[in-house]
């Protein structure tokens, strides 16, 4: 199957900034595909290549077969975007936003309005849309956002972290409903920077930071390049400590991260974890404490960054 | 797809319609405070000017100034100017005191000596400084008195002596004795009236049933010569749509704000299509001030437009204009607040120095000659004034009204292509 987006060797700077750096990835119908950065990583600025907002320095962007910045008002129309900050006008309804929205899509304005009720009802906005949106709460008016890119039935729907400040409740309906849409065939992009939500629906997932995209694969692959599906965290006085001293350690463990305190460490292949423990509590040094975790993204992060998502 | 944004954008203004109506409301409150300020608020007695209060001192109290007093106290005379005859002392005291506009003095022995022919006379006038306006109407009127008298003593000077004998006798004159100097004046008059007509066509002016400047026909010869309301609307007007135009356009900005113009771009229609709709929709709201403006104040100030026509055209080719004017100020201009001072800076200046406040006569020369006449609103006022007023310079109104038309659209096109290039360039457009 084709993919609905391929994006290849996407650059982009601002003066001496280097936005965004050669990222490719590729995104098929049904995927979700989620983009993992921390602020300022270049997740915006590559989602606004894609859309046609702004115009890269380099790479190529093909949507449905077309080359985008050749056919722009034809991949539009494939397109679904929903940004990151609000972006509807406060003074129409709920529902008269769906309709405008939907009728630059190309929709008439019957199928708009068809469309407009269904997307209420989905979004279970039905009883609100009559009012002006200026009047919704913070979640409403991130559903009504994320309808207003759905009117037009896109094939590809970019999502620009479109949970952020929005209450639990109200961020489990969005994802929620962002699956039902995955499941019915829409490629998604899904930029964001919690790891949660990255490592509970999307099937690919990128790590990008300094505008380039460290890695790429499902959360398995991208656990995986930690050497398994284990890490050991010790806990002691680790402050005049040199790993490369002892003997072959290097060669079978990997320090992702290291503090005074604190060290996190994986396997570089896969064995069994007492014996990988076994070996660390033979190390020269006083463990007061080891603890045993699955990887997660933020480990992979810390891996590929040498910091923390959250830092 | 034009309609579309236009709609959207009434809806919007139709529920938050404050900034617009501000715009709507000031320019009638100030052309109505102006108007009352010199007078206009009571059209019955003078409709646009008022009454001028003049003090008259008749030192001479002869026959003639006897007729005089008749004159100024008739009904035509009465509706212009409000004359009460003092003697000097209190008439210059009512100067001084600010309760009249003017004292004109008719020194003693005036009428003997005009209707003899001798020497130089003179006729002394005392203008009120406090009062800028009417005195200033005063002493045009007594220069056309003075030129008719000086007029009558060269046509007529026989007939002056025989009058001057007649109202000198010791007893009354005989009916036939006055009968026979009447007819043969008036024949003088009939054989001089084919050099004298049309005489002081200002007369003919003031007489004619409907009034120069635009007064209702409602008032039958009752309105004044110019209607103030009538001249400074136009201004007032211009002045005010390139405010509407900018509130209109800034709409732009809060686009750019709330993200909604971001999401715009991610669609099909192009950002030339966005810009438009903007002039498009700026348009609209002027359209609706300029019924407001020009419609509802003609309505509220009462005069009419003498050629409606004209005044729709300009009224369309300066919306254009403004709209263009403001969508390529807010694309050039990079932020809203910046736009808010600049915009309306460029709009007051525009303004003032297109004649909207002032008017053109009393600009700088240099503006005056080398700035004013290339500005847009400027066609626009005095071509509106032009239709308006008998006598008022000016060309036809379509040469006006489709310059700014062209200009409006070549400023919509570069707005359009600072925000694309602005926009690809990765600024919030």
């Amino acid at each position: 199957m084709p993919p609905i987006l391929q994006v290849t060797g996407l650059a982009k700077s601002f003066g001496e900034i280097r936005a965004v750096d050669g990222i490719s990835f590729a995104i098929r119908a049904g995927e979700i595909h989620g983009l993992l950065g921390p602020n300022g990583a270049g997740k915006t600025t590559t989602i606004s290549m894609l859309c046609g907002l702004l115009r890269p320095d380099a790479g190529t962007v093909v949507v449905a077969g077309e080359d985008f910045w050749l056919q722009p008002a034809k991949c539009k129309k494939v397109l679904g975007v929903v940004p990151q900050e609000i972006a509807l006008y406060e003074e129409l309804t709920g529902r008269e936003n769906l309709e405008f929205w939907g009728r630059l899509a190309g929709l008439e304005r019957g199928a708009a309005r068809i469309r407009a009720g269904e997307l209420l009802g989905a979004l279970q906005l039905s009883d609100r849309g009559g009012d002006p949106v200026k009047q919704y709460s913070g979640g409403m008016k991130r559903r009504i956002n994320l309808g207003a890119a759905l009117m037009h039935r896109p094939r590809l729907l970019l999502l620009d972290e479109p949970t952020v400040g929005i209450d639990p409740q109200a961020r489990a309906s969005v994802l929620e409903f962002i699956r039902g849409l995955g499941a019915e065939g829409t490629a998604i992009l899904y930029t964001t920077h919690y790891l949660e939500e990255a490592e509970s629906f999307c099937h690919r997932i990128g790590i990008i930071d300094h505008g380039r995209l460290l890695a790429e694969g499902t959360l398995a692959e991208l656990q995986g390049r930690l050497g398994g599906d284990r890490l050991f965290i010790l806990e002691g006085a680790f402050a005049e400590v040199d790993p490369a001293v002892w003997p072959g350690f290097l060669e079978q463990f990997r320090v992702i991260q290291r503090t005074d305190r604190q060290w996190v460490v994986s396997p570089l292949t896969p064995r069994d974890p007492s014996d990988c423990l076994r070996e660390l509590l033979a190390l020269p040094i006083r463990v007061e404490n080891v603890t045993l975790k699955k990887p997660s993204l933020n480990d992979v992060f810390l891996q590929l960054t040498g910091r923390g998502l959250r830092e | 797809m034009l309609r579309v944004l236009v709609a959207k954008d009434l809806r919007r203004a139709w529920r938050n319609p404050v900034p617009y109506l501000i715009h709507l409301c000031l320019p009638l409150v100030l052309t109505g405070l102006l108007g009352m300020v010199f007078g206009g608020a009571n059209r019955r007695d003078g409709g646009g000017l008022g009454r001028i209060q003049v003090a008259v001192v008749d030192e001479d109290d002869s026959a003639v100034t006897r007729l005089l007093r008749g004159a100024l106290g008739q009904e035509q005379a009465a509706r212009h100017i409000d004359a009460v005859f003092l003697p000097r002392a209190e008439a210059l005291s009512r100067v001084t005191n600010n309760t009249v506009a003017a004292a004109l003095i008719i020194p003693a022995d005036f009428s003997r000596q005009y209707l003899v022919g001798e020497g130089r006379l003179a006729l002394e006038l005392v203008k009120n400084p406090a009062r800028q306006y009417h005195p200033a109407i005063v002493e045009e009127a007594v220069a056309v008195i003075t030129t008719v008298l000086n007029a009558v003593a060269r046509n007529f000077r026989p007939d002056l002596a025989e009058w001057r004998a007649l109202f000198e006798a010791k007893q009354r004159p005989g009916f036939q004795e006055v009968g026979e100097l009447v007819t043969k004046t008036g024949e003088r008059i009939d054989r001089a009236w084919r050099r004298l007509d049309p005489i002081p066509v200002i007369y003919e002016r003031e007489a004619s049933p409907e009034p120069v400047g635009g007064g209702t026909g409602q008032a039958t010869g009752t309105g004044p010569a110019l209607n103030l309301f009538a001249f400074m609307l136009p201004g007032l007007t211009a002045m005010f749509l390139l405010f509407l135009a900018d509130a209109a356009m800034r709409d732009l900005h809060r686009e750019i704000r709330f993200r909604t113009f971001d999401r715009f771009c991610t669609l099909p229609p192009g950002v030339v299509v966005y810009v438009a709709s903007k002039v498009l929709f700026a348009m609209v709201i002027l359209v609706i001030g300029c019924v407001v403006l020009l419609g509802g104040g003609s309505l509220l100030f009462g005069f009419r437009w003498r050629d409606p026509v004209a005044v729709v055209g300009l009224a369309l080719g300066l919306s254009v204009f403004s709209g263009g004017l403001m969508a390529a100020l807010n694309a050039w201009i990079g932020g809203e607040k910046r736009a808010d001072v600049i915009n309306n800076l460029v709009g007051m200046v525009l303004g003032m120095a297109s004649g909207c406040t002032f008017p053109t006569e009393s600009l700088p020369l240099v503006l005056r000659q080398y700035v004013t006449p290339y500005l847009p609103p400027h066609w626009f006022l005095e071509s509106v004034r032009a239709t308006q007023f008998e006598g008022y310079a000016g060309g036809p109104w379509i040469t006006p009204a489709v310059r700014m038309l062209v200009i409006g659209a070549v400023l919509t096109l570069l707005a359009a292509w600072r925000l694309r290039r602005n926009l690809e360039k990765g600024g919030r457009a």
